[in-house]
């Protein structure tokens, strides 16, 4: 039985709506689901059957949703200040209730999100959502908020609250909430926290929101690059991580910068050697580390820019500045790279 | 991404000629805190300023050489590097070659993983 999530556009709402479907899914089936991206939409199939009368009230996988403190209801709703519990159980009851009528709306290909009716989608969710950001607003500050269809929203605050990664933090000077949702291309699904585990906070001082995203993307590669080494093959794929940072305001919370990483030259790389790739991954992860620290902002600049782009410039400057790094005594002889390391870089540099 | 493309930056980094440069460079930085060779090689934009700025490491690499009766890059090497930044790029040679400086020496990685 499969299930579509057709995409709208606004990307970290259509990615969220696939993991909150996939955690639906996993909490009525109690087994695994396959999510694939199919460019169009997010399809889903789960490996269980749904039972005829199936119930989410008195589930227990369904209440720990809305009792564990990790799934982090209160971040998705943070521009949404004193409401969240409300909106919190708003999103419980018409999951609860709707649940039949959006499952069988989801198996049709052609099902459409409703725009402009409905629940307001949180800014702490799709930055997109934000006011002023969709359309020339010129003098007057007249754009309504971004509204869809109550399923639609409930799965997706359910799927960003699960599988989204907030962190806090003072970046660059500045108190911003960083917000990461990695994107599916192939993923077998079996427990939010599998997802919650890729994207683990590393406890670093980041000098910015792309820094943080291409560690976080190294990290999670190296995750899967672990399950790929002990299964023998690469089980689980994502194409990019979606990332965005919202500040606060004196009243409001409001979106700075964004975007997405893409994760296809590592993901490729660990798929084609899952051992081999092993050493490139923790010499990187070293380049974030000590690009954290104080005075090493070069390095975690250089760094970045490679995981980013994966271009000859970008390699260059960063074995330069690894070099300068090495010439200050800054970089133990322990966490030279081998040769074999920096093949395994290579490998992934277009020229 | 060309994977034809990206396999020349590994096909460059492992050409014995750069290999051997690359060698002497790492020795050079670690043994005499030789940044003026990598700032040569830093500003060099044209194959001819890379061969000059080659040489120059040279003349400055004897004397460590002496020192510690160390092996030189032969002028073979010279003439292949040379070469192969001709035909690839100055960028492209550069980044394989302080690639080298920055890694262990292969005797230390051999050691290493036994």
């Amino acid at each position: 039985m499969q299930f579509f999530v057709t995409k709208t556009g606004l990307d970290a709402f259509d990615t969220a709506r696939a993991w909150g479907l996939a955690v639906l899914l996993n909490v009525l089936t109690q087994d695994e689901v396959r999510l694939q991206d199919a460019s169009w939409a997010f399809i889903l199939e789960p490996k269980g059957c749904i039972p005829q009368n199936a119930q989410l009230t008195g589930l227990g996988s369904w209440v720990t949703l809305f009792n564990a403190v990790d799934v982090q209801w209160d971040s998705v709703f943070v521009t949404q200040r004193g409401r969240q519990e409300e909106k919190k159980g708003q999103v419980r009851q018409i999951l609860e209730t709707q649940l039949h009528s959006l499952l069988s709306d989801l198996q049709r290909p052609d099902n459409l999100v409703e725009i402009g009716s409905g629940e307001n989608v949180p800014g702490g969710l799709e930055p997109a959502a934000f006011k002023g950001l969709r359309h020339v607003t010129k003098a007057s500050y007249r754009e309504d908020q971004l509204k869809v269809s109550e399923g639609h929203w409930a799965l997706s605050c359910l799927g960003m609250a699960t599988c989204g990664t907030y962190r806090f933090s003072r970046e660059a000077g500045q108190y911003r909430w960083l917000v990461l949702l990695p994107v599916p291309q192939n993923v077998h699904f079996n427990y939010f926290r599998d997802v919650q585990e890729l994207m683990r906070p590393s406890g670093l001082r980041y000098i910015g929101v792309q820094n943080a995203a291409a560690h976080y993307s190294v990290q999670l590669t190296e995750q899967l690059r672990r399950r790929a080494a002990a299964q023998g093959s690469l089980q689980d794929r994502f194409s990019a991580i979606l990332y965005f940072t919202l500040f606060g305001t004196r009243q409001q919370v409001k979106p700075s910068q964004g975007n997405q990483l893409n994760l296809t030259p590592l993901m490729d790389a660990i798929q084609e050697d899952p051992h081999g790739t092993e050493a490139m991954l923790k010499w990187l992860d070293y380049c974030f580390r000590l690009g954290a620290t104080r005075g090493a902002e070069e390095l975690a600049l250089a760094v970045t820019e490679l995981v980013m782009r994966w271009d000859l410039d970008a390699y260059e400057k960063l074995v330069k500045v690894f070099v300068r790094f090495i010439a200050r005594n800054q970089v133990r002889y322990d966490n030279l790279p081998y040769e074999r390391t920096l093949l395994g870089v290579m490998k992934n540099v277009k020229v | 991404m060309s994977k034809c493309e990206a396999q020349r930056l590994e096909e460059v980094f492992s050409d014995p000629a750069v290999r051997e440069f690359g060698s002497a460079l790492r020795r050079a930085l670690r043994l005499n805190d030789d940044y003026a060779s990598l700032m040569e090689f830093e500003f060099a934009e044209t194959p001819e300023a890379f061969a000059d700025a080659l040489r120059r490491f040279l003349r400055r690499y004897e004397t460590l050489a002496r020192r510690y009766n160390l092996r030189r890059p032969s002028e073979s090497a010279l003439e292949s590097i040379v070469r192969l930044a001709d035909d690839y790029g100055v960028r492209m040679i550069r980044a394989a070659l302080i690639s080298h400086a920055l890694c262990r020496a292969e005797r230390e990685a051999e050691g290493g993983e036994q």
